[in-house]
């Protein structure tokens, strides 16, 4: 399992041994990766989080054309040997995406009954969040001149 | 918005190339990539294989060092032209800390920049309608053109920015004004993320 933030290691790693899924991604709703399990060269992550993120928006903006006022839960995709469970959640993050493939071992219901947990535990376990403004101290005018002036080097 | 990761110390903003078809966002990102420090960036990854063409999403890593301690990080995407991808459009922007606009300076091409500002405001309207006030940077490209294809970058001044926002006379193939467009973006989006400077008296 790969992690962006910490905090998401431990409802994950739960999430993944109580479901028995072989494949987790969660991911921002614009489909930047927060962590990732089971992902191999076959399957290529980056690919997977744009298409995830990109199927869920279509999803809710069908949703919002029918008027579904609490749009749609989750879209499952059940092959013969394996599925796929896609569905958007809220964090104090802001709204997140998790894509999980899962096989025989498994089942959508598993899958769905822990991911209401996971996505609580997740919620729960949310450090505070850092404001966004005010983040760079003083000295960061000085300091971002150095940075641009390095970056552009001799230009 | 930009990402923040407090425990790491790490701070990542993204700007958007956005612009009319053909308008150059690709060749900017090119150019940008051909002319910042090589150490400082890493390689465009586009989504897609059309040569030439932004099929999908052109993304471009730029590595600021550290400023007032922490990692600083900017992402370049260019969006892509096609209609079909207006949902990787919203999705992209939905994020942006800054915008590059790219206006093809020819005057034939005048309608099209007019059409992808309309639809550069749309799509950065929130889930909710209401508008978000991005920094954004003008850049008025194809400036290699014979001057009479072209409009004065006045000209363009009135017709596309009308909050006078920065603006810059651009030429992604000889490499003029296009960084000098992405160090004005750069230093409006950071200079978000500073403490305001005490008002005098």
């Amino acid at each position: 399992m790969r992690v962006l933030e910490p905090w998401v290691t431990d409802p994950l790693a739960e999430f993944l041994r109580e479901s028995a899924a072989r494949l987790a991604l969660v991911m921002t709703s614009s489909g930047q990766v927060i962590a990732q399990h089971g992902f191999t060269r076959s399957v290529d992550v980056m690919s997977a989080a744009s298409l995830g993120a990109g199927i869920l928006a279509t999803t809710d903006e069908l949703a919002r054309q029918l008027q579904a006022s609490a749009g749609f839960g989750a879209v499952v995709h059940q092959g013969g040997r394996q599925g796929v469970w896609l569905s958007g959640f809220d964090t104090p993050r802001g709204r997140w995406i998790a894509l999980v493939v899962f096989g025989p071992e498994s089942s959508v219901g598993l899958v769905r009954l822990f991911f209401a947990r996971f996505a609580t535990q997740l919620a729960a376990a949310a450090p505070a969040l850092v404001p966004v403004r005010d983040v760079l101290a003083e000295g960061f005018e000085r300091e971002l001149d150095d940075s641009l002036r390095n970056l552009f080097g001799a230009h | 918005m930009a990402r923040v990761d407090a425990e790491r110390h790490e701070l990542t903003a993204t700007i958007v190339v956005y612009g009319a078809p053909k308008a150059g966002k690709t060749a900017i990102l090119h150019c940008i990539q051909d002319r910042v420090t090589p150490e400082r960036r890493g390689d465009i990854s586009p989504f897609g294989s059309d040569p030439g063409v932004a099929t999908m999403l052109d993304w471009l890593p730029l590595e600021l060092g550290v400023i007032a301690g922490w990692r600083t990080r900017v992402h370049l995407y260019a969006i892509p032209d096609q209609r079909h991808a207006d949902v990787t459009r919203r999705l992209v922007l939905a994020d942006a800390d800054g915008v590059l606009f790219a206006a093809d300076a020819q005057a034939v091409r005048l309608a099209e920049n007019l059409t992808a500002l309309r639809s550069l405001a749309d799509n950065l309207d929130d889930a909710d309608g209401r508008h978000r006030d991005v920094p954004t940077v003008y850049l008025y490209t194809k400036c290699d053109l014979p001057p009479e294809l072209l409009l004065t970058t006045g000209a363009l001044n009135r017709e596309l920015n009308t909050h006078a926002h920065p603006s810059f006379a651009c030429s992604a193939l000889r490499g003029e004004g296009v960084l000098e467009g992405l160090h004005a973006v750069i230093s409006m989006v950071m200079r978000q993320f500073a403490p305001a400077k005490p008002r005098a008296g």
